[in-house]
């Protein structure tokens, strides 16, 4: 990255008092259109490049860290490098932490590798495919789709290591879809996306079917007295909890004590049903990751196996913390880091639960009576991750024999994290991807869940 | 930094296939922020957020394009890029006027001590102050996150209708993220203090020490909470923060976007009858002091005073220039962004009820048994809302009987709007906090007078 070359020069003869430096940058290109009615109503095109600075001081009372970010390209690197050490002398000692030194063997990314983009015209006469075509089947219905082409270029350079840059370029496609129709007078809306490596891999098959299931929850309105219940949650729904619910797995987390699952590692801690895994890429979306903002290589990690809690997502620190390897999955951009991304905090590449054989209609079958939970609002609020407590608002269906029989709003599910995973009886194999919301910077990969018993508060009348 | 005459021929170059507006938005912010935890900090980190953004604007299409290569030459391709984008082909183009004019205006929040002025030690100093107030305030503490930012955002917008204007807007923020034990659980909780200000906020050490201390002790009395069962009560709503209320059960949905979009219950609505005839909302990004505040929107209008809903009867939306034009009105200053990686759209500022002439302790005397909430965590909005309960009473006879946990408050914002029986004499401010949505991050508050609906479903 051209970008980094004044750094790498810098670093060949760095200011004294800096011991060791990084630079990590990270370019986003990205190319985006929104169709509606066969015609362009938005478009977007951009290009930023973002460079995260760190260096190591030595001072009287130790090593410190300095750290500075800027998005002024203009900037001299050894001013940079300067400005960065002096924040240091305001810092913790971490004579005790270390940058890692790289190699090339890093840049070994899984799934296929894209060289170039796709053109404007070819991203263009993609979304009109995909917008007519559900035209033609959603005749009453008002359809926007908006498609987008991201490249994700990360290089880092540091002053220690014998390889001193190494670089990561992905691409991969998103197709967002909001639909709006009436029917008897009422108002619908829905909204969602797909993602892939490739262009041709978004397909309106995706969004027809998640269409049809949107109106096969519009039944007839039901009333449910609060109580427990077997319940089935829809896939959307288990990755709207753990969009919250993966802190729960930090190192950061487990060391502070700020996790029920702290001091667990290696017991029992859910279903053994369950295979939670943190990926660098998962065949059901188009989110890779290849470097960690350490310069750690994103690698497939198992953080839940038959039941037993097996390891956690770590930056260098909390990996070193617990005498363990790092795993790839220092981050920035998390929740809670609001607009400025200058901490490095746990973060998962793609967070997944493992997919099981049967369909969500089968599990519903399994469960005779209980309740279909299709969706669920705001979790950001509703869990507390120390203590894996939630309230979640939701949308349910009443089923019976296994057959979907009345639809009830305004209900909670209630109950914690740990009880709810312990409880699972089966996975489905409808997979959500969800990428986190504005950042992107992570997605969580969940099935359907079929649990014993949840607590559910009563549908409002 | 490109001079005007420059910034005239890339907004001609991006009108040139025929648009019918064209903006160019520059962003030079500096935000520093200094961590703690527990006692120990980490360190000051210092930001510099830097690009521009070419917006250009044709009937119902709109094209934006952004980039941190602020060069003439790299501002100069992407206007191109935006003008090949929106491929009108019409041969006649938009004139530019001679003269770029902007409003004189007077800032809501001037600043004292710009915080770049500062030295870190000071930052420090606030910093092991805020923490240590949490750390000896009293309950088990087995985390504490203290964070120190502070933000000092310069932008510039000159457009096509030969609109130049500048603003510069700074606040300062702590954020505590505290888990609390008592020996047999945890609790999690975390809280903003916000201040639309400089560093002259923290010249008095007790406002910040003690935000710290009444965090961390009321989040220690959140665990005591008890669950209520399921009912359909009367819900009293305490004025201040509690406004949120009003953000999440409308104001989203009265934002043009959401109205173009047709994701609204409010749509096709002007001019009826909505809310309960006690209801006055009002939206208004120019009061002084407050977090939601500047002296332009991001899209350089004015900011004003706009009645959403006047005495229960709709009467306006929150409009930008793009999805305002789509619903056939003008920009109310309401466009609003994060940064100049997105482009402005429609955006609450300081929004809040009216006050009413209601009897405060009336409100609460005359429920036999219902639900009274100090204090609103957060929620999501739409046609269908939730809210979080933070600090909640359960009423008895009249009198807070006990305190509650573990409570959602959801509903359709329409009908929750319409049950509206009560507001309170005495409207109070809220803080401020941040509002995420389709163009980013952006600062709002959202505060009433004590208001209370008649009923409400509650669950937990």
């Amino acid at each position: 990255m051209r970008e980094l070359e004044g750094y790498r020069k810098a670093m060949e003869c760095l200011p004294s008092q800096i011991a060791e430096a990084q630079v990590q940058a990270d370019r986003t290109e990205i190319i985006s259109i929104a169709i509606m009615n066969g015609e362009q109503t938005g478009a977007q095109c951009s290009d930023v490049t973002e460079l995260f600075i760190r260096v190591l001081v030595e001072t009287e009372e130790g090593k410190k860290e300095g750290f500075y970010y800027t998005q002024n390209l203009e900037e001299e690197p050894k001013e940079v490098l300067s400005q960065a050490a002096l924040h240091a002398y305001l810092a913790k000692d971490v004579s005790k932490e270390r940058f890692l030194s790289f190699d090339e063997s890093h840049m070994r990314l899984e799934g296929k590798e894209t060289k170039d983009g796709e053109s404007w015209d070819k991203i263009k006469k993609r979304a009109l495919e995909l917008e007519r075509e559900l035209n033609r089947e959603n005749k009453n219905a008002q359809i926007m789709i908006r498609l987008i082409q991201t490249k994700e270029t990360r290089g880092m350079v540091n002053s220690v290591s014998d390889v001193r840059c190494i670089e990561s370029s992905l691409f991969r496609y998103e197709a967002e879809m909001e639909i709006a129709e009436e029917e008897f007078n009422v108002p619908y809306f829905y909204g969602c996306s797909q993602s892939a490596e490739r262009l041709e891999d978004l397909s309106h098959e995706f969004f027809q079917k998640k269409i049809e299931k949107w109106r096969g929850m519009r039944l007839k309105q039901g009333k449910l007295e609060a109580g427990e219940y077997p319940v089935v949650l829809d896939c959307e729904v288990t990755a709207n909890l753990f969009a919250t619910a993966w802190q729960m797995f930090t190192g950061k987390n487990y060391l502070s004590g700020s996790t029920p699952y702290a001091g667990k590692k290696g017991k029992a801690v859910m279903s053994s049903v369950l295979c939670i895994k943190n990926m660098p890429s998962v065949p059901e979306g188009g989110y890779r990751y290849g470097v960690d903002c350490e310069g750690v290589p994103v690698r497939p990690l198992i953080l839940s196996e038959n039941g037993i809690l097996k390891n956690l997502l770590h930056t260098i620190a909390t990996a070193d913390a617990m005498k363990e390897e790092p795993t790839g999955t220092a981050g920035r951009k998390a929740l809670l880091s609001g607009n400025i991304h200058t901490e490095i905090i746990p973060v998962p590449a793609n967070f997944r639960i493992e997919k099981g054989e049967r369909s969500t209609e089968d599990l519903l079958k399994t469960m005779g009576d209980g309740i279909y939970i299709f969706e669920s609002f705001d979790v950001f609020h509703s869990i507390n991750i120390a203590s894996g407590e939630f309230h979640v608002p939701c949308k349910g269906i009443i089923v019976k024999n296994g057959v979907k029989e009345a639809v009830v709003e305004g209900i909670t599910i209630n109950g914690t994290i740990q009880d709810l995973l312990m409880n699972v009886e089966e996975v489905g194999r409808e997979m959500q991807v969800r990428p986190m919301d504005l950042l992107k910077s992570y997605t969580v990969c969940t099935p359907a869940l079929r649990i014993t018993a949840l607590k559910v508060t009563g549908s409002q009348s | 930094m490109i001079h005007e005459q420059e910034a005239r021929k890339i907004l001609e170059t991006a009108l040139k296939s025929g648009a019918e507006f064209a903006e160019l938005f520059f962003e030079d912010r500096e935000e520093s922020n200094m961590k703690c935890v527990k006692e120990e900090v980490q360190g000051l980190k210092t930001v510099r957020i830097f690009g521009a953004g070419i917006y250009v604007i044709s009937g119902t299409s709109s094209i934006y394009v952004y980039s941190n290569d602020c060069s003439y030459e790299g501002l100069l391709h992407l206007a191109k890029q935006a003008s090949e984008m929106i491929n009108l082909k019409r041969k006649e183009q938009i004139r530019i006027p001679d003269r770029f004019q902007g409003p004189v205006m007077s800032n809501p929040n001037p600043v004292k001590i710009y915080p770049a002025t500062v030295e870190g030690r000071k930052k420090q100093k606030v910093l092991r102050e805020t923490a240590k107030a949490a750390l000896f305030a009293g309950p088990e503490i087995l985390s504490l996150n203290t964070d120190y930012f502070d933000t000092d955002q310069r932008i510039w917008v000159i457009n096509s209708e030969g609109l130049s204007v500048k603003d510069r807007r700074v606040t300062t923020r702590l954020r505590l993220q505290v888990a609390v034990s008592d020996g047999r659980q945890s609790f999690y909780n975390w809280e903003d203090y916000t201040h639309p200000s400089g560093f002259e906020v923290y010249e008095r050490e007790q406002g910040y020490t003690e935000f710290a201390r009444d965090m961390v002790k009321r989040t220690r009395q959140m665990m005591d909470g008890v669950a209520v069962p399921p009912s359909n009560v009367p819900v009293v709503l305490e004025a201040g923060s509690c406004g949120t209320l009003w953000h999440e059960s409308c104001g989203h949905s009265l934002e043009a976007c959401a109205i173009a979009a047709k994701n609204s219950a409010f749509v096709g609505k002007l001019g009826q009858k909505v809310a309960s005839e006690k209801v006055t909302l009002i939206d208004d990004g120019t009061i002084p002091g407050l977090y939601g505040s500047s002296v332009i929107d991001d899209e350089g209008h004015v900011r004003q005073k706009n009645i959403l809903i006047e005495n229960g009867i709709l009467k306006s939306y929150l409009c930008d220039r793009f999805h305002g034009s789509m619903i056939g009105m003008k920009s109310n200053g309401c466009g609003r962004r994060q940064n100049y990686t997105y482009a402005p759209t429609a955006r609450m500022s300081n929004t809040y009820l009216a006050p009413g002439e209601d009897d405060e302790e009336e409100m609460i005397r005359s429920v036999p048994e219902g639900l009274y909430v100090k204090s609103i965590g957060g929620g999501t909005g739409g046609m269908q809302f939730s809210l979080e309960v933070k600090e909640g009473w359960w009423i008895k006879n009249g009198e807070l009987a006990y305190p509650v946990k573990g409570l959602m408050l959801t509903g359709n914002g329409l009908d929750v709007i319409r049950k509206i029986d009560r507001v309170g004499k005495r409207l109070e401010y809220d803080g401020g906090g941040f509002c995420g949505a389709a163009s980013g991050l952006i600062p709002t508050t959202t505060f009433q007078p004590r208001v209370r609906i008649a009923e409400m479903a509650i669950g937990g």
